[in-house]
């Protein structure tokens, strides 16, 4: 552990990062119920593993990792009806939404495939540079550059047309 | 381990590479740079790739809060029978149950401009700015709150360490609100309140303010994006305290898991700087010591 930094407990984890944990969540899952149970998935599994928090500093980029990883694992699992319920969550939940914007940009993200969301989320969400992404994902880094460009540039395209389809008149 | 398989695109480039936060060693870094400089048309796109990040960025990490949440996961961890140190704190219970409070109520009331806007059939922007500042004064004050509270029962004055550390908390209690202030380019902050030259500035650089409080005592917040993406916040109070050293320290005096802050005083003002990141994001922050004149 970094000298002078005290490993912090499960409640304060929970106190500092449960509302960061829970938006990454939502972002990568689509869904606000699923997105807590990720949230709650997650605490669980760093109350279980925290003395391998090694430096508490980074204790959220820690914690976002265990997030991601239990989506993935998640994902694996039920692979099968992803695809089509993506559109219909999305639009339903912006629907029922509070926050328009928030919500257009959630759907954008949903509209990109997993992998690629997985990605843009990393780099956004985690300020994760490509060579830390292409690391953690076990992925050569050419394929990420290649894939993350396009990724990025997919989501500004559906962002800017979900927008013009909203602007007032 | 990853390999390189092949050679990116220029446009991969202008996408992926942060000046400013990657590796200045790295080929990429290095051969973006040559682009640019070679070609305007790519930096100005480039530019606008970093404007639309930064955009983006902040809008992918923002979003709504879900009162309850803490108490729930500490229920369930319980439930599953994972041994805790204890119950929350008191001071933490006391400002999320706030917090939570304060929030719900920002919620009823954009319920209410739901409606309007259901109404009208668009949803103005106006509407979900007060409703982010909603949720931003709902942090600060649950913060703060703690924070007076605390000093109400404190008699001692008032140190640098508990005001640079109770400032420095408003950075991350009203985060959603970062950047959704006025433009600094635009409209000039309250009068006396002034951002320090002793934080730096870049080409790209954009500034907001912000009006908060600490209990009775304005505070101007200039939340400050750099190009790279970078973000921190220099909260301004008009406050005298005899033990703010009189430059910024070149090393942060408070670190947490997201941020880095370092306090000092000038003239009547005293400043508080926070940084989303550790203490090398906090020094680019700071403007390079010059010759004393």
């Amino acid at each position: 552990m970094e000298e002078g930094s005290r490993q912090p407990t499960i409640e304060e984890l929970v106190t500092q990062h449960a509302q960061t944990v829970f938006r990454y969540a939502y972002r990568l899952s689509g869904s606000m119920v699923d997105a807590e149970d990720l949230t709650q998935e997650t605490f669980l599994l760093a109350a279980k593993n925290i003395d391998q928090l090694e430096n508490p500093i980074r204790a959220q980029g820690w914690l976002l990792a265990i997030t991601r990883n239990a989506f993935l694992r998640q994902r694996r699992v039920h692979q099968v009806a992803l695809v089509e319920d993506i559109e219909t969550t999305a639009v339903e939940s912006a629907v029922e939404s509070d926050g328009a914007d928030e919500e257009l940009l959630q759907i954008a993200i949903q509209s990109l495939p997993e992998e690629q969301r997985v990605m843009v989320l990393m780099f956004y969400y985690e300020d994760m540079s490509y060579k830390e992404i292409a690391e953690q994902l076990g992925i050569p880094i050419g394929t990420v550059m290649s894939r993350l460009s396009r990724a990025k540039a997919a989501l500004r395209k559906k962002l800017d047309a979900l927008n013009r389809n909203v602007a007032p008149v | 381990m990853a390999s390189q398989s092949n050679l990116p695109r220029d446009e991969d480039l202008l996408e992926l590479i942060r000046l400013g936060r990657d590796d200045p060693e790295d080929q990429f870094v290095q051969r973006l740079m040559l682009i640019l400089r070679e070609n305007p048309s790519l930096a100005k796109r480039y530019e606008e790739i970093l404007r639309r990040d930064a955009d983006i960025g902040n809008r992918v990490k923002s979003g709504r809060h879900i009162p309850g949440l803490e108490a729930r996961i500490l229920t369930r961890l319980k439930r599953e029978g994972q041994p805790l140190s204890g119950e929350m704190p008191e001071k933490v219970a006391v400002a999320v149950s706030r917090r939570d409070e304060l929030i719900s109520n920002s919620c009823e009331e954009l319920t209410a401009d739901v409606s309007v806007a259901e109404v009208t059939g668009k949803i103005p922007r106006r509407r979900w700015l007060r409703w982010v500042a909603g949720f931003a004064t709902a942090g600060a004050v649950s913060g703060l709150g703690i924070w007076i509270w605390q000093n109400q029962k404190r008699k001692p004055p008032l140190s640098a360490v508990s005001f640079g550390s109770a400032v420095a908390q408003l950075f991350e209690t009203t985060l959603d609100g970062f950047g959704t202030g006025r433009l600094l380019a635009k409209q000039n902050p309250p009068h006396g309140y002034r951002l320090s030259r002793d934080v730096q500035m870049f080409r790209g650089t954009t500034i907001t303010w912000r009006e908060l409080a600490v209990g009775d005592l304005p505070v101007v917040a200039f939340d400050i994006a750099h190009p790279g993406g970078e973000k921190g916040s220099l909260f301004v109070v008009r406050l005298v305290l005899p033990d703010l050293p009189p430059i910024p320290p070149r090393q942060p005096s408070l670190r947490t898991s997201r941020s880095s802050a370092g306090w000092w005083q000038e003239n009547d003002l005293a400043y508080v700087l926070v940084v989303l990141g550790g203490p090398r994001v906090y020094q680019r922050f700071l403007a390079p010591p010059g010759p004393l004149t």
